[in-house]
């Protein structure tokens, strides 16, 4: 055989070889990627820093050895510069949340919802949305307790009204319910103005359960005063549902000013049991009122709306806001649902067993099972083989046959190609011998010592 | 080997055997990231006659270590013990020995905007060489035909240099530029005359630039010389070179391509004696490497073709080079990679006496081990 039939063969079998690589095709399962590819990532990750897909695949690994803070940045670093990655956006988010970074998971969480074609993997993505929120309130609570000297002292943000849970005073255990629901609904008016800043109830009853008040602790005006604080609400809305003979109730709701402790004169109204929403209406009034705020004929329409006149399907849906809180999620859901059969045109209480349903189902699987059924579903798509220009790949054009590196470690990585020999082989260029070739030339220089 | 040369060795030897087991076990929490890199590099190459030399082979072993101080500061450190033995018809001759070791650091004075290296050769390597030595210094030399270790050793230099990087349009343009001060070293063995090549000013310019889904990569690089001295003397003024090269990176499927070219002139070197000219110089090199994830590896198939040409007044055909091989990466365990490699060549070689081309086949196989992160 000759050389050149014997280097044919190799050839053939090469591009065998190379076939077989390419038959693999396709997007790299997210599987594949174990602890045991960072060494490899990493190297490819010096030579292409920039490499969005390098960098998804390296973090997926580091979350994968349970190295959250290196998995973290290198992450942040593939999202943003492969905003479609969508097995990076959501690993970003487990990252975050494994960190205790809530408010980044609900980021990466909310940015891969915007951009994810799974309808299984969305689903997940929201459950963990949902119970991001919920310990980014619980996380912020705790975080406001252990501040509270610092934040006493701070002016509270002057628009801003949190309403407590509404305590119920009576003895029927089907009515016990309706405080959180009136709470509820008088947030859902006093929000509907843009001249205040509402907070939402669920604020208000984590920064209540971390402060671990006992119900008639949270009656006093200096649970609302210390609240505000914590929460840096300038006024406070406190108040009572009180169950009177008659199918009548009675509710109070005062008006504390954190800055002062002042108590306003309470807003107090008594109906019919069944005309709860009508003295809802009138208690939201006389708040805004005793707000200094003057409301706009458009907002007095938006507030008298009522999101339900179905009393049955109110208490339900209270009932699911007191399970919710005990994080029961389950039974709220159960509740919440309901209230929507009772009254399909209740949006609240639909959306609310919505949530509850993804709560229930994020709280039964911690993030290791998550990723998980992350890891074996989804994929990183094509990998992106062509390195970003950047100035780094600039600097290292530039450095390239200027000072090369002293070891020519070979990472095979496209991003440099090949470059011929830049250094003088200066003892065979004196005398003329380079190559394989007799020399010939017309001039051979002789370095040899003088006779 | 004079008193300076030795204290230089022994230094280089002690910083080769001792630097790279301490920064492989230094933890990466104290700040600093460690790779280190060893293996095996063999090469063959067989020629029909015609020539006068029957074959050439090389066994090389690298060793490396990259030290990540901090993300603006590295270093780096790296050399090869080798063995280059050339046959021809009265039998074989051989260099063995290790090679200067090249120490560098680099620090990004303003971050992915300005860097300085500084890169010092150490003269490890093997400098004297007899009369029947240099024919196998000088096949491994080749422009034409890549070695592991194409110079045993050509004495201590220091290298600064400067790149920066500046935006402009869509390009990004990397502009760097470099001095090498050489010192002197005993190039033969029957002698005690020392060479001292002369300094180097390099400059380069490169550009980048994204389109749509591909990559497109040019450089230029420029170097001129001072005059070589031995023995005190002026003897050789080397000729000016010339890079210019040329990639685009495109991904198909989940393939990623590079076709490249690169251009190597080398101007005619001057005797100053004499005032004659030596030979101009030309290698034309075309290819395409590939990059595919199989598993957890990546496989890297390359296919090069290069174009030599020598000449005095007028560049003419002097060989040719076919290369076509792949580089396999496979992690092994969460800190090591192994790196096999290997290449077919096919070719010929102008006796410029003859005319005639003389054929040969090579082949390349090494396996390499990366360790650390």
């Amino acid at each position: 055989m000759t050389p050149l039939l014997r280097g044919s063969s190799v050839l053939r079998f090469t591009l065998v070889l190379a076939a077989g690589a390419c038959a693999t095709g396709g997007a790299i399962r997210v599987s594949d990627v174990t602890p045991e590819s960072i060494p490899s990532l990493e190297a490819e990750r010096s030579q292409r820093p920039q490499d969005a897909g390098i960098l998804a695949r390296l973090g997926v690994a580091y979350f994968k050895a349970e190295r959250y803070g290196d998995a973290r940045p290198v992450l942040d670093s593939a999202v943003a510069g492969d905003p479609r990655n969508g097995a990076a956006a959501i690993y970003l988010g487990m990252t975050a949340e494994q960190l205790g970074d809530f408010a980044a998971a609900r980021t990466a969480y909310q940015h891969y919802i915007d951009i994810a074609t799974d309808p299984d993997l969305t689903a997940t993505a929201r459950q963990r949305l949902a119970l991001v929120d919920r310990r980014q309130l619980e996380y912020q609570a705790r975080q406001a307790l252990a501040n509270e000297a610092t934040l006493a002292a701070m002016p509270p943000e002057s628009n801003t009204v949190a309403v407590m849970p509404f305590m119920f005073r009576g003895t029927n255990p089907d009515l016990q319910a309706l405080g959180r629901g009136f709470a509820q609904l008088l947030v859902t008016d006093l929000a509907k103005s843009r001249q205040v800043r509402v907070l939402e109830r669920e604020r208000m009853q984590a920064m209540l359960d971390e402060m671990k008040l006992g119900d008639s602790a949270i009656a006093t005006p200096a649970s609302a005063v210390r609240s505000g604080h914590l929460l840096q609400a300038a006024r406070v809305v406190q108040g009572a549902l009180g169950e009177l003979p008659g199918d009548q109730v009675r509710v109070d709701a005062a008006l504390v000013d954190v800055g002062t402790a002042a108590v306003q004169p309470p807003a107090q109204g008594t109906s019919p049991l069944d005309q709860l929403f009508d003295l809802e209406k009138q208690i939201a009034f006389a708040v805004f009122t005793n707000l200094g705020i003057q409301l706009s004929p458009a907002e007095q329409e938006a507030i008298n709306q009522r999101p339900t006149q179905n009393l049955q399907a109110f208490l339900a849906y209270s009932r699911g806001l007191v399970e919710q809180d005990r994080g029961d999620y389950a039974a709220a859901q159960a509740d919440f649902n309901q209230a929507a059969t009772l009254d399909p045109n209740f949006r609240a209480a639909s959306q609310s067993a919505a949530t509850a349903s993804e709560l229930s189902a994020a709280t039964q699987q911690p993030v290791s099972q998550v990723e998980t059924a992350v890891s074996q579903s989804s994929t990183f798509g094509a990998p992106s083989p062509v390195p970003v220009a950047s100035a780094q790949a600039a600097i290292e054009n530039g450095l390239q046959s200027v000072a090369p590196p002293s070891t020519a470690l070979p990472t095979g990585s496209t991003a440099s190609t090949p470059t011929p020999t830049t250094t003088r082989n200066t003892t065979s260029e004196a005398t003329q011998t380079e190559g394989p070739a007799p020399p010939t030339g017309t001039v051979v220089i002789t370095i040899k010592r003088p006779s | 080997m004079n008193a300076r040369g030795l204290t230089a060795r022994t230094l280089a030897l002690a910083s080769l055997v001792l630097l790279p087991a301490q920064l492989v076990a230094q933890p990466a929490a104290q700040g600093g990231r460690v790779a280190a890199l060893t293996g095996v590099e063999t090469r063959g190459l067989s020629f029909q006659s015609g020539l006068g030399i029957k074959s050439v082979t090389e066994v090389a072993v690298p060793f490396g270590v990259v030290w990540t101080a901090s993300p603006r500061l590295s270093f780096d450190l790296g050399g090869r013990y080798a063995t280059a033995n050339r046959t021809d018809s009265s039998g074989s001759t051989s260099i063995s020995g290790l090679t200067d070791i090249q120490a560098r650091g680099v620090y990004q004075l303003v971050r992915d905007i300005a860097v300085f290296t500084v890169a010092a050769t150490l003269p490890t390597g093997k400098t004297k060489l007899t009369a029947a030595q240099l024919p196998v210094a000088g096949v491994i030399a080749s422009d034409l035909l890549p070695f592991p270790v194409a110079n045993f050793g050509s004495g201590f230099n220091v290298t600064t240099g400067l790149a920066l990087a500046v935006p402009v349009g869509g390009w990004a343009i990397g502009v760097a530029g470099s001095y090498r001060q050489n010192g002197s070293y005993t190039p033969l063995a029957d002698t005690s005359l020392s060479y001292k090549a002369g300094g180097e000013f390099r400059v380069r310019a490169g550009a980048d630039r994204i389109v749509g889904q591909s990559r497109i990569s040019l450089g230029f690089t420029y170097s001129t010389f001072g005059e070589d001295d031995f023995g005190s003397s002026p003897i050789f003024q080397s000729g000016r070179r010339y890079i210019g090269q040329a990639s685009w990176s495109f991904p198909i499927g989940n393939l990623g391509l590079v076709l490249y070219a690169w251009d190597l002139y080398r101007a005619s070197g001057t005797v100053p004696i004499s005032g004659s000219m030596t030979e101009k110089r030309n290698v034309l090199a075309l290819g395409g490497l590939a990059s595919v994830q199989v598993g957890r590896n990546m496989l890297r198939p390359q296919i090069e073709y290069r174009v030599h040409s020598i000449g005095v007044s007028q560049l003419s055909n002097a060989g040719r080079l076919f290369s076509l091989g792949a580089l396999l990466q496979m992690p092994l365990g969460d800190r090591f990679t192994l790196l096999p490699v290997a290449r077919f060549d096919a070719g010929n070689v102008v006796n410029p006496t003859s005319g005639s081309a003389v054929s040969f086949t090579g082949w390349d196989l090494g396996v390499s081990l990366r360790m650390g992160t």
